[in-house]
C-alpha cells in the first residue's frame, strides 16, 4: 500500500514565524517522512490570516493539527512533542484505507 | 495582523476607562474598568464573577451601544444564554443581533494534546469577531482552563503577556474571571501567583455568611495609574445583576430646597415652625405604640392630598393591615393605593441582609419615583443581620433619597421605655434634618403620649413638649396647660381644661349681671332725664308766659298814662318822673 494514494489530509492552524508553529511543521513532516508519507501535503492555515475559518474549525489555540480522513477527524494540540501519537493516527488511518 | 479596527489608536498608552454600568461600581472605580487593559475578576465559585462580567457585556449592549464579545471556556452557548436569561436582561435579543457575540472555547473530548502551545488561534478569533461587531469589551470568563494545560508557569506567564499585550493592542476593556487562590498546589494556585501581579485591575468577590445571612462583598484591590476606592464594598445579585453599595457619597452637594411641606397635623406644622422642609430627612422616634406610623400615615395622606407620590415601606406588617388600621382613626389611605399615589412596599424581617433590603430599597426608589417616602421603621433595617458595611444603613438611606429630593420619613422603634435620645441611634439622628421624638408620660397613674422637637434645621421651632392625642378625627396635638412647672396631660390637662372652662364661664355669667345692671341703671338715668328735661320745658314755658304778661302790662299802663298826659296838657318828663 502506497501512503500517496490515501485521502488522508493534514492542516497544520499556527502563525509565520512562529517557533511553536515552526516546531510542530517540523516533528509532523519527520513524520511524514518516517512512515513514507512525505508526499502527502499538509496544508498550513494562517490563523491570522483566516480568523473565520479557524474559528469554524473549531481551533483554539496554535499550533493544531487537523488529520483528516474520511469520516475520521483528529485534532492534536501543540508542539506534536510525542511524534507517536501522530504516528499511530496515521498508521490506523492507512491501515482502515 | 488582522486590523481589528477598533479603539487602539484612540486611546494609545493613556489611562481610559469604559464604564460598566453596574450600579455603583463604576463610583468606586472612578469610571469603569481600564480600557486597554487586563481586568481581574477573581473569587470562589458562586461568588458572582460570571454575572459580573455578563452583566458588563449586557450594559455595554443596552447602556452605551457597545457590543462586545464572551469567551467561555466552561460553559456552551446554551449554558450561557440560558444563565443569563434568568436576569432582567433581553441577552437573547442582544445575542441576535449581533451585540453579544459568544465564543465557546472548550476542547473536544477526544482531543490530543502534545507539547506546547499558545492562544494566537483564540486571539484572532475573537479580534475578528470584535473587528465584525465593532466590540471593545471582552470578556475570558475560566480563562485558566486553557491556560492550566500548559502544565508550566513560565509558558503560563508568557501567554498571559500576549493575552495583555493584544489587549492593550486593540484598546479592549478586557476582564478576566479566574477562581480564587487556593491553599496548596494545583493549577488555580499557579495561575494565581502571577495574575494579579500582570492584572492591570483586580477585583476580589466574596461570598460568605455573617449570623447565618448570606453576605456578598467586592473589593477594587488594585487599579494601576488611577485613582479608586480599595474597600470592601457589599453587592448583592437581583434581577437585574450586580449592584454595589459604594457607601456614602463623597459630596454633599445637593440642591437645597427652602419649601415646606406640611406634616399633616396642622399644630405640629406649627410646632414646626411651617413644616417639614422638602427634601429633608425626617426622624420621628418613639417606643412602641406612641403613634409613630400614624404620624407617618399622616404624611403620608398629606402628601398624596397635594398630589404628589409617595413610597411606603415597611417591615413584617402587610399594606392591608396599615391601611385598615389607619381607619380606625380617621385615616382612610384606600383612596390614594387605588390612584396609584400611594405604594406599600412590605418586607419581611430576616428576608435579607442589611445590603439587600438596601438595595431593594433603592431600586424600589427608582421604580417608583416618589416625592416622598416613609420607612417604618428604619430601626428594622438596622438590626437585620449579616451587616458588613461601616456606613450605618440609615445614613445611605438619606443620603440616597435627599440626593433626588425626595422628602424621606424615617420612623424608628426605641428599645425600652424613655424619653432619652440616648435611645435613638446616633447615626440617625444625625443625619436626620428633623427630629421629633414620641415618648410616654407617665402621670397620676396614667400614660400619655408626648410629642417634641429635638431639632429641625433651618426651622424657628417650637421646644415645649406637647400632648399627642388620637382620635376618630386622627392626629392632634393638645392646648398646652403648664402646672407645677410642667405641661399638663391627659386627666390633669381635662381637669386643667375643666376648670379654666368654669373660671371663664363664671367670668362671663359676672361680666353679664354686672352689664345688666349698668343697663337698668343706664335706662332709668335716662328716664329720669326725660323727666327733667320736661320739667325744665314747662318751666321755660311759665318763665316765657310770665315775661310776655308783665311786658303786656306795663304796655297798657304806659297806653293808659299817655292818655291822661294828653288830657290834662301836663309834663309828660314829670308825669313820668312822678309815675
Amino acid at each position: 500500500m502506497h501512503a500517496q494514494e490515501t485521502t488522508i489530509r493534514l492542516s497544520l492552524y499556527g502563525t509565520e514565524g512562529s517557533r511553536t508553529t515552526l516546531r510542530a511543521w517540523t516533528n509532523i513532516t519527520q513524520v511524514l517522512e518516517a512512515l513514507g508519507m512525505d508526499a502527502v501535503p499538509v496544508e498550513f492555515v494562517d490563523v491570522l490570516h483566516h480568523p473565520e475559518r479557524t474559528f469554524d474549525d473549531g481551533v483554539l489555540v496554535t499550533p493544531t493539527l487537523i488529520v483528516l480522513s474520511e469520516d475520521k477527524r483528529h485534532v492534536l494540540v501543540g508542539t506534536v512533542e510525542d511524534t507517536s501519537i501522530l504516528r499511530e493516527i496515521l498508521a490506523v488511518q492507512v491501515m482502515e484505507q | 495582523m488582522i486590523e481589528s479596527g477598533l479603539i487602539a489608536s484612540e486611546f494609545g498608552d493613556c489611562l481610559m476607562k469604559i464604564e460598566t454600568g453596574i450600579a455603583g461600581f463604576d463610583v468606586v472605580t472612578n469610571g469603569g474598568l481600564p480600557a486597554g487593559g487586563v481586568s481581574l475578576i477573581e473569587g470562589e465559585p458562586g461568588a458572582g464573577k460570571t454575572v459580573f462580567s455578563t452583566q458588563f457585556l449586557v450594559n455595554g449592549a443596552e447602556q452605551y451601544d457597545s457590543p462586545g464579545v464572551f469567551i467561555s471556556f466552561e460553559e456552551s452557548e446554551d449554558e450561557i444564554l440560558d444563565h443569563a436569561a434568568g436576569f432582567d436582561w433581553d441577552i437573547g435579543r442582544h445575542h441576535e443581533s449581533g451585540m453579544l457575540h459568544t465564543v465557546v472555547a472548550r476542547f473536544d473530548g477526544d482531543t490530543i494534546r502534545s507539547g506546547t502551545f499558545d492562544l494566537q488561534a483564540l486571539l484572532s478569533i475573537v479580534a475578528e469577531h470584535a473587528r465584525q461587531s465593532g466590540a471593545n469589551r471582552i470578556v475570558f470568563d475560566g480563562l485558566e482552563v486553557l491556560l492550566s494545560l500548559l502544565e508550566n508557569e513560565a509558558l503560563e506567564r508568557l501567554e498571559f503577556y500576549r493575552l495583555k499585550d493584544w489587549v492593550k493592542q486593540h484598546g479592549f476593556a478586557c476582564i478576566l474571571t479566574a477562581h480564587r487562590l487556593q491553599t496548596g498546589a494545583g493549577a488555580e494556585s499557579r495561575l494565581m501567583s502571577f495574575l494579579p501581579y500582570m492584572a492591570d485591575c483586580i477585583v476580589h468577590l466574596r461570598h460568605y455568611l455573617i449570623d447565618q445571612v448570606a453576605v456578598r462583598t467586592l473589593q477594587v484591590s488594585k487599579y494601576r495609574g488611577t485613582e479608586h476606592r480599595g474597600s470592601v464594598y457589599p453587592f448583592v445579585i437581583g434581577s437585574k445583576g450586580v449592584t454595589v453599595m459604594q457607601g456614602a457619597r463623597l459630596d454633599l452637594d445637593d440642591a437645597v430646597s427652602t419649601e415646606t411641606v406640611s406634616s399633616g397635623v396642622e399644630r405640629l406644622d406649627a410646632v414646626l415652625g411651617g413644616g417639614y422642609m422638602r427634601g429633608s430627612g425626617i426622624l420621628i422616634a418613639g417606643e412602641p405604640g406612641t403613634a409613630k406610623t400614624t404620624l407617618a400615615a399622616t404624611f403620608a395622606d398629606a402628601a398624596c392630598r397635594r398630589n404628589e407620590k409617595v413610597l411606603f415601606v415597611s417591615f413584617d406588617e402587610p399594606s392591608g393591615q396599615i391601611v385598615r388600621n389607619l381607619r380606625s382613626v380617621g385615616l382612610d389611605l384606600q383612596g390614594h393605593v387605588d390612584s396609584g399615589l400611594l405604594q406599600f412596599r412590605a418586607f419581611r424581617m430576616g428576608q435579607y441582609s442589611v445590603e439587600e433590603y438596601l438595595i431593594e430599597l433603592e431600586h424600589e426608589i427608582e421604580r417608583v419615583k416618589p416625592d416622598c417616602m416613609v420607612v417604618d421603621p428604619v430601626s428594622a433595617i438596622e438590626k437585620a443581620r449579616g451587616r458588613v458595611f461601616a456606613v450605618d444603613p440609615a445614613t445611605r438611606v438619606v443620603d440616597f433619597t435627599r440626593s433626588r429630593g425626595i422628602t424621606l420619613l424615617l420612623t424608628s422603634l426605641l428599645e425600652g421605655f424613655g424619653d432619652s435620645p440616648e435611645h435613638t441611634s446616633a447615626h440617625v439622628s444625625t443625619i436626620a434634618d428633623t427630629w421629633v421624638q414620641l415618648s410616654y408620660q407617665v402621670r397620676g397613674g396614667e400614660r400619655n403620649r408626648a410629642l417634641s422637637i429635638v431639632k429641625s434645621r433651618g426651622m424657628a421651632h417650637s421646644n415645649q413638649v406637647r400632648e399627642l392625642v388620637i382620635g376618630n378625627a386622627g392626629v392632634q396635638l393638645a392646648d398646652v396647660y403648664t402646672g407645677g412647672g410642667e405641661v399638663l396631660m391627659g386627666t390633669a390637662r381635662k381637669e386643667k381644661e375643666q376648670e379654666n372652662e368654669l373660671l371663664e364661664a363664671r367670668y362671663r355669667q359676672e361680666a353679664a349681671h354686672r352689664i345688666r345692671e349698668l343697663e337698668e341703671s343706664e335706662t332709668h338715668l335716662g328716664n329720669e332725664r326725660d323727666r327733667i328735661s320736661k320739667q325744665l320745658e314747662i318751666r321755660r314755658a311759665e318763665i316765657d308766659a310770665l315775661k310776655a304778661s308783665e311786658s303786656g302790662r306795663r304796655a297798657s299802663e304806659q297806653d293808659a298814662r299817655e292818655t291822661i298826659f294828653q288830657s290834662r296838657r301836663g309834663d309828660a318828663r314829670n308825669t313820668a318822673k312822678d309815675s
